[in-house]
């Protein structure tokens, strides 16, 4: 297809017999933002270094910008690239880095690279191993601009850096994109700001993509609904409902989150009988949550509330 | 501003910001002419992605509320069309809907609710006049 | 963008990124023969007498230099052979610790990042020869008369330069295997010394089964003792006459040594043109695996030593390998008693492996444990 930024054809990769990731395919395209999301060892670093050719798959097919960049080299001149811990010629000033840019880069636009680096106050003059990871970053991310870019493969670049620079990225990438209509393809940790910057939403686990959507459409589709309810009506809910995500409980009031058209849902919860139900706002990170449950993600923290569920029930009229 | 969204809401960022605008305009903190943000300009500003405000715009657009002109930007339109009144109502109903669970708590009874949407629309149109 | 612009970009990067190596280089190869003349120079300014003779001195030293008999290689020959090994292996392999991902993500191909370290390795060898050799010819020039001709000086140099690139691109070859630049130095010292190692091990063949007097196995060593390296550039390994071998008790591992060797000319003269031909072929050679090699290279292994197979592996097998042959050579019939040797190591050598990570593990579990 002509009209894809990212063609991602069943990619299957694994390190020394660990699957990292499991037949994935995916589809960017052209002038979309897409967050890919996911827990650490998810495989979404491994997933954007295989996109790059940094790394080959053991299976499957990358193709950016309509071109396979492991044949095809070139097509990495209009893909920027920024990681999360870039790496760089540490004995290189700031400037040499962006003078080697400038000679790797065909399209390379120094009048950009300028105002940018002088806008992140970038150190022309001092040496990339002095610099501290944040400045790193904003240096990768000024290059990968510098190059006039049609795609924009960001590896959680703002994962640990301070409130401050993480707006100032936002800031300038979703001016990127509205001005040159640049495809981003980003992993992250920040839900917020996905919330905010994407419109395609893809979600790993365990090498594995559990969904790949578009944002608006994932948020009409999930919902969370809370009613009051005894014992029978739970019964009655999770027999109509089968696509209960996620239920919680505590006294009379049932809290359940639940994927599918919501006119239904409300009828059929309207016809088990008058428990009023009532939909609440459900965050993209709440919806995660229960996605990833549904999944088998089911890390048990031994927190201290979980012992006091009992108490909750015992108190509960 | 009529640009404060809470991306964490269910509702979807683009229709935030067509409710925004709607509520600018019945405000009046918008009025006829007045010029709005370009996508860009927004994207950039507000941190949101681009393509969900050109989709809020174009719906805006599609409703009659702003104009865009080529090269000169989007503006509120001259003559602002009534919304669908089944809609409106609509609308109108779900919101009385919470103020009314509101008023249960709260123990205040149907006459007093009655004098105060009274009490509102006087200040309301008031207001709107001294604009 | 065409090719030849990339290859200008990657030449200037690692001239900038390597230049000081460069520098040392330049100054650890040459700087007996440029302290010397200027020496001189100074000498005769000050009109001290002994300066002519402080002059045919050096000149003889470079005779001797140039046409190493003995053991006489002289710094400036081991220094070139050391510091072509360590270009190879720091441009790789020093880039892999945090910028080779920047590089890779460049639109620029493998091949062209491997071609490109090779250009700029073999410019810089090129240039420090150039520059040396330059300074000696001129030095030969304007000091007094010494029997040392110019057109010797002028092809040894040729020879010597090729002779270090295609060391240069066997190291390249080699760190396109390691990931780490000591494995890769000592890797590539291991893969200088091989033919001298299958030589010694096919002369005992040799000697064993069909030529017990030890005649085709001299052959057989002076071969494959001159591809040594060292041999290459001391023409130790060069036929010669009356030698005779002791086969399976005095050979040595380690290149260069052979304590039975007599005073031996070699046969540089009027060889040069073959030598140089070949050395061009080899070095197309190892670049050309070297560039299949690291377009293959699996760059998530950071941790590993070898960016193919398994370390551990290969060291039992190389260590069991050098057991066996150490052992084998005392026994009488050396091939049966290598093959036995082998096996019984191997055994041994993986199972006190194996025993000792259980015994680490073990220690972990109890430390784990006790908290």
């Amino acid at each position: 297809m002509l009209d894809l930024a990212i063609n991602i054809n069943d990619i299957s990769k694994s390190f020394d017999g660990l699957t990292a990731l499991d037949h994935i395919t995916m589809q960017v395209p052209y002038g979309c933002v897409c967050g890919l999301v996911g827990p650490n060892g998810a495989g979404k670093s491994t997933l954007i270094k295989i996109c790059m050719d940094i790394l080959r798959p053991d299976h499957g097919e990358v193709e950016l910008l309509g071109e396979n960049p492991r044949w095809k080299n070139r097509v990495r001149e209009r893909v920027g690239y920024v990681s999360d811990i870039p790496g760089m010629y540490p004995n290189f000033k700031c400037e040499e880095m962006f003078q080697l840019g400038s000679k790797l880069y065909p399209h390379w636009d120094s009048e950009r690279c300028r105002d940018l680096s002088s806008a992140f106050e970038i150190p022309a003059t001092r040496s990339v191993h002095a610099l501290s990871r944040g400045m790193k970053v904003r240096m990768a991310l000024v290059m990968a601009l510098a190059i006039r870019p049609r795609l924009l493969l960001l590896d959680e670049p703002t994962a640990g850096l301070d409130p401050l620079f993480r707006r100032e990225f936002l800031q300038v990438v979703m001016d990127e994109v509205a001005g040159n209509g640049t495809t981003v393809f980003y992993s992250t940790h920040n839900l917020a700001d996905l919330e905010r910057a994407a419109d395609y939403v893809g979600c790993l686990n365990n090498g594995r993509l559990l969904f790949h959507h578009p944002l608006d459409e994932m948020k009409g589709s999930l919902h969370r609904v809370q009613m009051m309810v005894d014992d029978e009506q739970v019964l009655m809910i999770q027999n109509r409902l089968p696509d209960i995500l996620d239920a919680q409980r505590n006294g009379r009031l049932y809290s359940i989150t639940i994927e599918g058209n919501w006119p239904e849902i409300e009828a059929v919860l309207n016809n088990l009988g008058s428990f009023y139900p009532e939909k609440v706002n459900l965050s993209l990170e709440e919806a995660f949550v229960s996605l990833m449950r549904k999944d088998g993600y089911n890390f048990k923290l031994p927190l201290h509330s979980e012992r006091n569920d009992e108490c909750f029930k015992e108190v509960a009229p | 501003m009529w640009f404060d969204i809470d991306p964490s809401l269910s509702m979807p960022i683009y229709q935030q910001l067509v409710h925004g605008v709607k509520e600018a305009v019945a405000r009046g903190v918008l009025v006829a002419g007045d010029r709005i943000p370009t996508v860009r300009e927004l994207a950039s500003h507000i941190m949101i992605n681009p393509n969900t405000i050109a989709k809020a715009y174009q719906r805006l657009e599609q409703e009659g509320i702003i104009v865009t002109m080529r090269s000169r930007g989007s503006f509120i339109a001259e003559n602002l069309p009534a919304s669908s009144r089944e809609e409106g109502r609509q609308a109108i109903a779900g919101l009385l809907d919470k103020v009314m669970i509101e008023a249960f708590h709260r123990g205040v009874d149907a006459e007093e609710i009655k004098s105060l949407v009274q009490e509102r629309l006087k200040k309301w149109e008031q207001e709107r006049g001294s604009r | 963008m065409n090719e030849l612009a990339i290859y200008r970009g990657l030449f200037w990067k690692e001239w900038k990124d390597n230049g000081r190596l460069f520098g040392l280089g330049f100054i650890l190869i040459a700087w007996q023969n440029l302290f010397y003349p200027i020496f001189h120079w100074l000498l005769t300014r000050n009109g001290t007498s002994s300066a002519s003779t402080y002059f045919r001195e050096w000149a003889l030293n470079l005779r001797v230099i140039m046409n190493p008999g003995d053991f006489g290689t002289g710094p400036m020959v081991s220094m070139g052979i050391i510091m072509a090994i360590a270009f190879g292996v720091l441009l790789l392999s020093h880039e892999r610790s945090s910028s080779l991902e920047f590089l890779v993500s460049t639109p620029v191909s493998r091949k062209e990042i491997i071609v490109g370290k090779f250009l700029a390795g073999a410019s810089a060898l090129f240039g420090i020869m150039l520059i040396h050799t330059t300074l000696v010819l001129a030095a030969l020039f304007i000091g007094p008369a010494v029997p040392v001709s110019r057109l010797e000086v002028a092809q040894w140099s040729v020879f010597i330069t090729v002779a270090w690139i295609c060391l240069f691109s066997l190291s390249l070859l080699v760190s396109t295997l390691c990931r780490n630049f000591a494995v890769a130095g000592i890797a590539t010292l291991m893969f200088m010394s091989l033919p001298g190692i299958a030589g010694q091990f096919a002369c005992q063949i040799a000697t064993h089964f069909f030529d017990p007097a030890g005649k085709a196995a001299l052959k057989i060593y002076n071969v494959m003792n001159y591809l040594q390296p060292w041999g290459l550039f001391t023409g130790q390994g060069i036929p010669r006459k009356a030698d005779s071998v002791d086969a399976g008790s005095s050979f040595y591992i380690m290149v260069g040594s052979g304590g039975e060797l007599s005073n031996v000319k070699p046969l540089f003269d009027g060889y040069y043109p073959y030598q140089i031909a070949a050395l061009l072929i080899v070095t197309l050679l190892f670049l050309s695996l070297a560039i299949w090699l690291f377009n293959r290279n699996p760059l998530e292994r950071k941790g590993d030593l070898l960016m193919f197979g398994n370390f551990k592996q290969v060291a039992i097998i190389f260590v069991t390998f050098l057991i066996a042959w150490v052992r084998a050579l005392d026994s009488a019939s050396t091939l049966l008693a290598f093959v036995g040797y082998f096996i019984l190591y191997f055994a041994a050598i993986y199972i006190l492996f194996i025993l000792f990570t259980r015994f680490i593990a073990l220690f972990r579990i109890r430390e784990w444990l006790s908290r």
